[in-house]
This record gives structure tokens, C-alpha cells and sequence, in this order.
């Protein structure tokens, strides 16, 4: 344990500045209210589009409300919904994953076909098609998403368990007549852990991307929650005036999802560094 | 090898078929009528029978399916529910939009994405490597949105050297064409850059390394000529899958770059439609869309066999 946090902090400043980042992230979301200097969904209309000033730490935007607020409580969503989505698609891709690799045969086909089919439409349009078929809200949203990264679990947990089903172990539980679903729980499922956490923490920047980019296009979670994506969109009609509205909150969506990618990175060569270039 | 095609031909079928299934169960997947979402509260009964009757929604839903997919087979997508306009006209308008940026995009990453992956890989360490290896790791987490907002910001309304918006075709005027276009292009092609850097990059040190690559430099083989004919030959086979996932992304990032600079592609029709439930044209749009990353994967496959002999041979 030691030798592995040992790799995962000797991996350069980068990486230091990243796990930084995300424990600030997490810090940041669990203690918004307290954190933000004004409720982010006050309007105060005889002070919109104020730049910087002692009440207003970033400005306030087109409706008065505060930025430094609003950028807070968008921690808190972003991660909130990409956490939901990544729980999801793990439990759903583990299961299914664990499924197709053990049995095999045509259930193995058949859940290999769905996740082609599902990578066959690009993510972004996956999750945009699929919310608005479920109606929106933040639900709706988590599932989509959710839903779009089950495939990366299902392929991964499939072709691990490929590999080692055949192991001695394996066999020695069948024979002294193990039930099929504890030997997938407790024999195969660990040996996917390391992969797990790993291809985890990256889904969590592939997922608030995708919350953001969905909140761009109007298509997320509805107004006037404050959401990083929503703030870049809202901001550009301002973009010669107060540039900031919109460049801030990209700021913070870049941060975030290159931290946990830098993370990502740094967890698997700590945990298995045989899945360089895998992952 | 004809029956390795053949059977990546029926898979990619197999695909485009359960594809079609998800984007016709879109509209029955919430309760409620889609007629009745799309044209609001306000309507008469008569007037949404009268819809259902006309887009077929009031028989059986298998019936449903099969009379859709008859339709795309005869190159008919049916009528948008909102402003009755032929759905194929539209695809056939916007598709040739998408495709005139999306076409660069790919082949500018990939340039500049492989050039870039081999400089860092032959100068690694160096303050050039150290440069371009932060900017590509940046680059994979910069979202589309935000980059071309920044690139409106600076070249449109700071320097005024580029336009923000619009589009001209190429067959219209191509110079003007590349003029629009600059911009949205460079915008969706920053990712992609940054991520075939990365790949090409991990790819070349595997490779740089290996005893045929030193021996060819102890024959005495121009460096120049063992980097490009030697080693980087074998790192991209890894890399022309990466650019073959990448058209999946690039289609998906076009809604986010037609809509930024109001280009009247595929993407673009997808949101409309998407604010607006109209869903015959949804279904459309996530089938064509579908059927150009298959088909998309489905040549990387064959281009496999094409770069590595050793695919050729297990195809046999």
C-alpha cells in the first residue's frame, strides 16, 4: 500500500496539483452553502454584469446573481451528477460485463452487440437523445449519461473476466460446487478492482464534461440551477463586455477534467501498471 | 479475406439494426403521445387523431416499425411533425454541411496529431516534448464549447481577422468556404490533435526502442528514414484505430460546433429537434449518424489489413 501511494505521488508536481484539485472539488461541493459569499439564484437587477468589486469577488452576471456563488454550487452539480452516473454505469456495466464474460455463449453476444450498438452513436448525442426522451431534470440526465459509459465498464469487466475464468481457482470453486454468482462476486470480481477504480475516476471527467456540454446546449439541468455549462452559454452575449462570464466557469469545467484524468493516470500506475495504454 | 469482409459487413448490419430499434423506441419510451408533446396542450382531439392516423402512430407499434424501416429502405425518413418538411431532403441538405467540416477536422488531427506525437517521441525530455505533451494533456479536457468561445473571443472580436458565424459551401465558393470554416474547424480539431498526440507519442517510445528499429540505425539507415520509414510505421497501427473512434466524436462534437457558429449541419438539426420533440427527425438524424461511424469503423477494419500484414494473414 505504501510503495503504490508512494508511485502515485512520485509522479511529478502535475500530479500533485491535480489530486489537489479534486480533494479542493470535493471540499467545495459538500460545503457550498457555506463556502458561497450569496445565495446563486438571487437576482438583483440593479447590478447586472458588475465586474469585480469587494461584495461581487467575480462579478455578477446578466440577472445580478453572484458568480463566485454560482461557480461553487456548479462544483457541487457537476460532480453530484457525475458521481450518480458513474455509480450507474458501474453497477451496470460490472454486472453485465460479469455476465457476457462468464457465461459466454449467446448471452455474450447479445450484451457484446448492445454496447457496439450504443458506441456506434456518438456519446454527447447518446446522452442529449436519450434525456430528452426521458423527460430532462437531473434524473434524467444521470441516467443518460450513465447509460453512455456502460459500455467502457461492460468491455473492460468482460474481457478481464475472458481472461482468468479459465484459472485453476476458478475451476477448483466449481468443482467443490461454488454457486456461479459467488464465485463471480468474490473470486472474478476483485481481480477487476484496480481496472475498476481506475477507468472510474476518468468516467467522473468524461461525465462532467458531458453534463457540461448537455447544459451548454440548454439541454441539462434546467435553469436557473447554476451549472458550469449553462454559465459558459450564458455568459457569451457578453463576451466583449465581461469576458469572464463565460471564461471562468471553462476554466473550472477544464480543471476538474483534467484533474481527474491526471488522477486516473496516476491510479493506474500505481495500481497496475500493466494497464498503460489500456486505460 | 472476402469472408472476414463479409462478416464485419454483417456485424456492422447487425449494428445499424439495433441502432434503428433504439432510435424508433425513443418515441415510446416516455408515457404520452409524441403527437400531443410536439404540438402542445392547446389542440383539438380531432386534429391529433388526425396526425396519428397520418404518421401511422395508430397501429400496432412492430407494425410501426416495420412500415418505418420500409420507408428508409425506399429513401423515405417520413415528414418532420412540426413543419411537415421531407426529413430525407433535410438529411440530404445538412449531411454534405457536417461532412465539409468534419472531413479537415480529421485529416488536419491526424497530420498535425502524428507530427506532433513524433517530435515529442524523438525529442523526448526536451523542453519542446515537455511543451506540447502539457498542451495535448490539457487539450483532451478542454471542452469543445469553451475553446470556441475563447477562438470567437480572440480572433473575431478582439483581432477581427476571422468571421464568428456562417457558412458557405464548397462547391458555392471554396475560398470563402475555407474563410468560414477556418474557425470551426480548428476548434473541433484541438482535441483531436491533442489526443492522437498522445497516442502516437506512447506509441513511437514502444516502438523507438525495439532491436529493429537499433538496428537499422547500426546499418547506417539515415535517421530520418528509420523514424519515418521504420518505426513510425509500426506505432500507427494503433493509432488509425484511435482516428477511427475519433469520426464517433467528431459527428457528436459537430452539435456542439454547428450550433456555436450557426452552421447548418446535421448537428445543428439534431438540437432543433431535440428542443423542439420533433421526433421522426431525431430518429433520423441517430441513424444516418450511426451509419457513418459504422461505416467509419467498418473501413478502419479493412485498413487494418491494408498497414499490418499480420491482420491480412489472420484473415485467411
Amino acid at each position: 500500500m505504501k510503495r503504490k501511494i508512494k508511485v502515485f505521488f512520485n509522479r511529478g508536481i502535475l500530479s500533485e496539483i491535480c489530486f489537489a484539485i479534486v480533494v479542493l472539488l470535493i471540499f467545495v461541493a459538500i460545503f457550498a452553502p457555506l463556502l458561497a459569499p450569496c445565495d446563486p439564484n438571487v437576482n438583483d437587477l440593479r447590478n447586472v454584469v458588475k465586474g469585480v468589486s469587494s461584495e461581487h469577488l467575480l462579478g455578477t452576471d446578466y440577472l445580478g446573481r453572484d458568480v463566485m456563488s454560482r461557480i461553487l454550487y456548479g462544483a457541487r452539480i457537476s460532480l453530484y451528477t457525475s458521481i450518480l452516473a458513474g455509480a450507474f454505469s458501474a453497477v451496470l456495466g460490472i454486472l453485465l460485463g460479469l455476465a457476457a464474460g462468464y457465461f459466454g455463449g449467446v448471452l455474450n453476444q447479445v450484451i457484446m452487440r448492445l454496447t457496439d450498438a450504443i458506441l456506434a452513436i456518438p456519446a454527447l448525442i447518446f446522452t442529449l437523445v436519450l434525456a430528452s426522451a426521458l423527460g430532462g431534470g437531473v434524473l434524467s440526465i444521470v441516467i443518460s449519461i450513465g447509460v453512455s459509459l456502460v459500455p467502457t465498464y461492460i468491455r473492460m469487466v468482460n474481457g478481464q473476466v475472458l481472461s482468468i475464468k479459465e484459472s485453476d481457482y476458478v475451476t477448483a470453486g466449481k468443482l467443490i460446487g461454488l454457486k456461479n454468482v459467488k464465485i463471480l462476486l468474490r473470486h472474478l470480481l476483485p481481480n477487476c478492482f484496480p481496472s475498476l477504480i481506475v477507468l472510474f475516476t476518468m468516467n467522473l471527467g468524461q461525465g462532467i464534461m458531458l453534463e457540461a456540454t448537455m447544459s451548454y446546449l440548454g439541454v441539462g439541468i434546467a435553469p436557473p440551477t447554476a451549472t458550469w455549462g449553462a454559465m459558459v452559454s450564458d455568459g457569451y452575449s457578453f463576451l466583449t463586455t465581461a469576458p469572464l462570464l463565460s471564461i471562468l466557469p471553462g476554466v473550472c469545467i477544464i480543471l476538474v477534467v483534467v484533474a481527474f484524468n491526471v488522477v486516473g493516470d496516476g491510479l493506474r500506475d500505481a495500481l497496475d501498471p500493466r494497464l498503460r495504454g489500456k486505460l | 479475406m472476402g469472408k472476414y469482409i463479409i462478416k464485419r459487413l454483417a456485424m456492422s448490419i447487425l449494428i445499424i439494426f439495433l441502432v434503428s430499434v433504439f432510435a424508433f423506441s425513443l418515441m415510446h419510451i416516455l408515457p404520452g403521445d409524441p403527437i400531443r408533446i410536439a404540438l402542445g396542450e392547446s389542440v383539438s382531439e380531432e386534429t391529433i387523431a388526425e396526425y396519428r392516423a397520418k404518421y401511422h402512430l395508430d397501429k400496432p407499434v412492430l407494425q410501426q416499425y416495420g412500415l418505418w424501416v420500409e420507408g428508409i429502405l425506399r429513401g423515405d425518413f417520413g415528414k418532420s411533425l412540426l413543419y411537415g418538411e421531407d426529413v430525407t431532403t433535410l438529411i440530404k441538405t445538412k449531411l454534405p454541411v457536417t461532412m465539409a467540416i468534419g472531413i479537415p477536422v480529421v485529416l488536419i488531427s491526424a497530420f498535425f496529431g502524428i507530427l506532433f506525437g513524433v517530435v515529442t517521441a524523438v525529442k523526448r525530455g526536451t523542453w519542446m516534448d515537455q511543451l506540447i505533451t502539457t498542451i495535448a494533456n490539457i487539450g483532451i479536457g478542454v471542452p469543445q464549447f469553451w475553446i470556441a468561445i475563447l477562438c470567437i473571443f480572440l480572433f473575431g472580436l478582439k483581432l477581427h481577422v476571422l468571421p464568428i458565424q456562417g457558412y458557405t459551401a464548397p462547391s458555392d465558393d471554396f475560398g470563402k468556404y475555407v474563410y468560414m470554416s477556418l474557425l470551426p474547424v480548428l476548434c473541433l480539431s484541438f482535441g483531436f490533435i491533442a489526443t492522437i498526440t498522445r497516442q502516437t507519442r506512447s506509441n513511437m517510445l514502444e516502438v523507438i526502442n525495439q532491436d529493429y528499429v537499433r538496428t537499422a540505425r547500426a546499418n547506417g539507415i539515415p535517421e530520418r528514414s528509420v523514424i519515418f520509414r521504420h518505426a513510425l510505421k509500426n506505432a500507427l497501427i494503433p493509432v488509425i484505430t484511435i482516428i477511427g473512434l475519433q469520426v464517433r466524436i467528431i459527428v457528436g462534437g459537430s452539435v456542439v460546433i454547428e450550433r456555436i457558429f450557426n452552421i447548418p449541419g446535421i448537428g445543428a438539426l439534431l438540437i432543433r429537434a431535440i428542443t423542439e420533440r420533433d421526433y421522426f427527425i431525431i430518429q433520423a438524424c441517430v441513424l444516418v449518424i450511426s451509419l457513418v461511424t459504422v461505416g467509419c469503423n467498418f473501413i478502419v477494419d479493412l485498413l487494418y489489413g491494408v498497414v499490418d500484414p499480420r491482420v491480412r494473414k489472420s484473415w485467411r
